[in-house]
């Protein structure tokens, strides 16, 4: 008897509980953060991308080095990295590797933070002043073109500018850092460093939104050039939908 | 059904509260040495802080490594001492009586000392408190966040409310000598007055308490588990990754107990109340456990060993037969097979043999956490080498505070507290006399069901 | 859809009409040896089978023809779009022959609507000297080549996110419901100190505990 009336009181208790969570308790955490924004805006003036031709590329690594002087870089961080391919016939090929800024960023969508965001123009990024440095994206980067700073990063030379997401220099202790496509370069008319510093002409940066891709010497139409060229993008098949192109060249495969 | 020996309550009362009388050299000695071990981990912490993460022996293709598998490992020996003294206490198996008390105040201490590694493996610790003003759902470790201070208030309700009682019973005896402990007991003891109205109450809570737990426990490890599956790495991106992970916590946390339980009683003399049969049921669980843990090893290693996806096949062939082969198979031996036949064959099922079964366990799950982490971190995703985490004096050292934090705080813990559950104890005993009294009705009730 | 169908001719053919005629900038070049050549640029509405234009899409047609007006036949005509992208450049857009009227046709998409500037060139031949012209229009739509796809599932992922934070928040209210509840209740039902302390002296354990059994009976209710 007495049994039974416990059991009922916990009951109703329960439900009672239950529903007042439902009514109420969600309430305040339903922010924007709900779901991660992975869309740049598409006002936006440019959506920036970057087309590599790989039938160029010698692998002389010197967008590497471009890179690093630009962002004043530790030897390890190669925010693109020329990485050396063996295809089937035993040889290997150069093939730059740069931050992808895909349309489905993974590692976006892990940050506990929100300290990774896509801006406006479609360029991942990274603020290193709210980063916690727990490098869950770091883990689901597919192209492993996120980099950590473990030590001390070498010293910069003093700019007016703050370290800030869009000039992430110098890079901050404890943070996670990446290719930033030269958002600082972009905003004011010039080449990335690397499109900048490529002597063989293999890099172009590119624009979705007036459709056409610059290595700095030659412009062509981006959606003519890429379709005409067989451009493909680097794993494609894990739907990450990346905003970096490939023209297949010297017969290295590129998905494996 | 063996009818138990049940002690009686003037002793039982004895023996629970031996830890707090006044303690000897060994004690003090075992307690400064453990101190030590956790200051020298403090100091390698302090040390970390201002030299960076790269000190622990981290790299861009060794992102992860020691600091999470001890985070997936501290955290699932909690797991497992928090349930087993859940299922036991819903099954209202009555051998669990002497045990519960320390399954489940090594469930809070070791999930305390996970969640420090949740803290020291970032690289910006100073600003955490972004988890709370900032959060972004979509993301695994928010969810971990979220999921472990759930997880670690059910554990403290879960250990403070079958502790009221016994602190009713110090508050009375601390009456006389007064002071702040007695202000501590009384304040924690809500007026306890073993009143039938209380008594119901606390019943109905703990029910509550113990029913809730179980799934959060099983939530909280799988929540664990997908920081690792959802990033889609090789080695990972599994979807038994949850279940995997939730029996592996289990099977570390009951030979946790073991250890924790043996050792307890061997320092308190305890042999009368917490028997052989104890250990040994426990040994039983851990069996089961370790069977199906190894039965998940291999269902894992089967269905990506037979697909032979091209991106999955260089870290099951470094697991298997490459570079961190001796390792695996030194957890398949250590940390499966030989826990196994000790605790399977009679000549070993003793007290020490169910004992070093468990050290065994708890030093394989590790390593095994370990080879979770690594080698898929290792692994090159594009081209290239292989990376590495080799850890430093820097990551062992605070690795070994964390570790040793955990007997510490028991030890101090049951300076205060009874280190049984005098009143459940009590009630047992009763229950037992109770039905000692109705043993033919019982017996015939018994027969009368399917096994 | 029929509406937005009617909507969308309707444009298109507005923007065949602002698609400015201004054709043909052709210049004389004499280079020693050459032959002098013309190049007129004309961009037009494209029709689609039942006469009505495309939206976004032009015909760039570059007329090639000799300094006496004779077509220049199967010949090389590249053209271009001028870009602002970090800086004004013109962008490859596409290649095409002429034909034997002296005609070089190419299909432009325009990426974005708003004046397109186009130019052809003829990059010259061996006795043919190098020619360029230019035309402009203006398109009221452009068909943008990349276009945002939606995050596959995000509803889902959204509605999980819903759901998991009310599965959250309903266990931290029973968690911490039942510890309100219990504290509250044990201390509200406990006897004052002395009380107590008098009960405890006076009374056997055994009637405290007979109540407890007869309400809970712990053991006894599952174990027959």
């Amino acid at each position: 008897m007495a049994k039974s009336r416990v059991a009922l009181t916990r009951r109703r208790f329960l439900t009672a509980l239950t529903l007042a969570a439902g009514g109420t308790a969600a309430a305040p955490f339903v922010g924007e953060r709900l779901v991660a924004a992975t869309s740049a805006a598409p006002e936006a003036k440019h959506q920036w991308a970057f087309v590599v031709d790989l039938r160029k590329c010698d692998g002389c690594e010197h967008c590497t080095k471009a890179c690093q002087d630009e962002h004043h870089l530790a030897k390890d961080q190669k925010w693109i990295n020329v990485y050396r391919i063996s295809s089937a016939d035993g040889e290997t090929h150069p093939m730059p590797r740069l931050c992808m800024h895909c349309e489905n960023p993974p590692c976006l969508k892990v940050c506990p933070v929100g300290a990774t965001f896509k801006n406006a123009e479609g360029v991942v990024l990274v603020n290193q002043q709210t980063c916690i440095g727990c490098r869950t994206c770091m883990a689901a980067c597919p192209y492993e073109a996120r980099y950590f700073n473990w030590q001390e990063p070498p010293p910069a030379p003093k700019t007016l500018m703050p370290s800030m997401p869009e000039f992430p220099v110098p890079q901050l202790k404890g943070t996670v850092g990446k290719c930033i496509l030269c958002v600082h370069n972009t905003q004011t008319g010039k080449l990335p460093a690397c499109v900048e510093g490529c002597p063989m002409e293999a890099l172009y940066i590119a624009d979705l939104k007036s459709d056409a891709a610059t290595n700095g010497r030659e412009t062509v139409k981006l959606s003519t050039f890429l379709r005409e060229n067989d451009a493909i993008r680097f794993r494609e098949e894990l739907g990450t939908r990346p905003r970096v192109y490939y023209i297949p060249g010297h017969g290295q495969k590129l998905i494996f | 059904m063996l009818k138990p020996e049940f002690p009686s309550s003037d002793a039982v009362t004895a023996a629970a509260l031996r830890p707090l009388a006044p303690s000897g050299r060994r004690f003090w000695a075992l307690a400064a040495a453990l101190a030590a071990v956790v200051a020298a981990g403090g100091v390698a912490y302090v040390y970390q802080l201002f030299s960076g993460l790269g000190v622990a022996g981290y790299s861009d293709h060794g992102f992860w490594g020691i600091y999470e598998a001890n985070l997936v490992a501290f955290i699932g020996v909690s797991y497992g001492g928090a349930l087993v003294s859940a299922i036991l206490r819903l099954t209202q198996a009555r051998w669990r009586a002497p045990i519960t008390r320390l399954s489940e105040a090594m469930a809070v201490f070791s999930l305390l000392a996970g969640m420090l590694f949740a803290v020291i493996h970032l690289g910006r610790p100073e600003r955490i408190w972004r988890l709370v003003a900032s959060p972004q759902i979509s993301s695994p470790l928010v969810w971990d966040f979220v999921a472990v201070m759930t997880y670690l208030l059910a554990t403290v309700i879960f250990l403070y409310l079958p502790l009221i009682p016994d602190i009713a019973l110090l508050r009375d005896r601390f009456e006389r000598a007064g002071g702040l402990r007695f202000k501590l007991y009384r304040a924690l003891a809500l007026n306890w007055a073993d009143l039938p109205r209380q008594h119901q109450v606390l019943h109905a809570s703990v029910s509550v308490i113990a029913v809730i737990i179980i799934p959060l426990a099983v939530i909280v490890h799988s929540v664990l588990s997908w920081a690792f599956a959802v990033t889609g790495r090789p080695g990972w991106d599994s979807t038994i990754f949850a279940p995997y992970f939730v029996v592996a916590a289990l099977y570390s946390g009951v030979a946790t107990v073991i250890i924790v339980v043996a050792a307890f009683r061997w320092a308190y003399r305890l042999h009368d109340y917490i028997g052989l049969k104890q250990l040994r049921y426990l040994g039983y669980l851990m069996l089961a456990l370790d069977l199906l843990y190894l039965y998940f090893t291999f269902t894992e290693l089967l269905t990506e060993g037979y697909v032979m996806n091209a991106e999955v096949v260089p870290v099951l062939e470094s697991m298997l037969v490459g570079q961190y082969a001796p390792y695996f198979w030194l957890f398949i031996l250590g940390g499966g097979i030989v826990p196994l036949l000790l605790v399977c064959l009679p000549k070993t099922r003793g007290v020490p043999g169910i004992v070093v079964a468990a050290i065994l366990v708890v030093a394989g799950m590790w390593l095994k956490r370990l080879l979770i982490v690594v080698p898929t971190v290792a692994h090159p995703l594009i081209a290239g080498a292989w990376g590495s985490f080799q850890p430093t004096w820097v990551s062992m050292s605070i690795t070994l505070g964390a570790a040793a934090a955990i007997p510490l705080l028991l030890m101090l813990f049951f300076k205060l507290f009874p280190v049984m559950a005098i009143y459940e104890m009590g009630e047992i005993a009763e229950e037992a006399r109770q039905d000692a009294l109705r043993l033919p009705v019982t017996a015939i009730n018994q027969e009368g069901l399917p096994s | 859809m029929n509406l937005k169908l009617l909507a969308t001719w309707a444009s298109a053919a507005l923007a065949v009409c602002a698609a400015a005629a201004s054709p043909a900038v052709a210049q004389q070049a004499t280079d020693q040896g050459t032959t002098a050549t013309t190049l007129a640029l004309s961009a037009d509405a494209r029709m689609d089978s039942r006469g009505r234009p495309v939206p976004g899409q032009l015909v760039l047609n570059a007329t090639l023809t000799q300094a006496d007006g004779k077509p220049l036949n199967n010949r090389v005509i590249n053209f271009y779009q001028q870009v602002d992208l970090l800086g004004p450049h013109d962008a490859f857009v596409g290649t095409a022959n002429t034909d034997a009227t002296g005609v070089a046709a190419l299909l432009y998409e325009a990426p974005q609507p708003g004046l397109q500037q186009l130019k052809a060139r003829f990059p010259g031949a061996p006795g043919y000297a190098p020619q360029e012209a230019g035309t402009s229009a203006q398109l009221k739509e452009g068909i943008p080549p990349f276009q945002a796809e939606p995050i596959p599932l995000g509803k889902v992922a959204s509605g999980l996110s819903v759901g998991a934070l009310l599965l959250v928040s309903a266990v931290w209210l029973v968690l911490l419901g039942v510890l309100v509840r219990t504290v509250t209740a044990l201390r509200a039902a406990g006897a004052p100190a002395r009380e107590r302390r008098a009960r405890a002296r006076s009374t056997e354990n055994i009637s405290q505990r007979g109540g407890a059994e007869t309400i809970s009976q712990p053991g006894g209710e599952v174990s027959t």
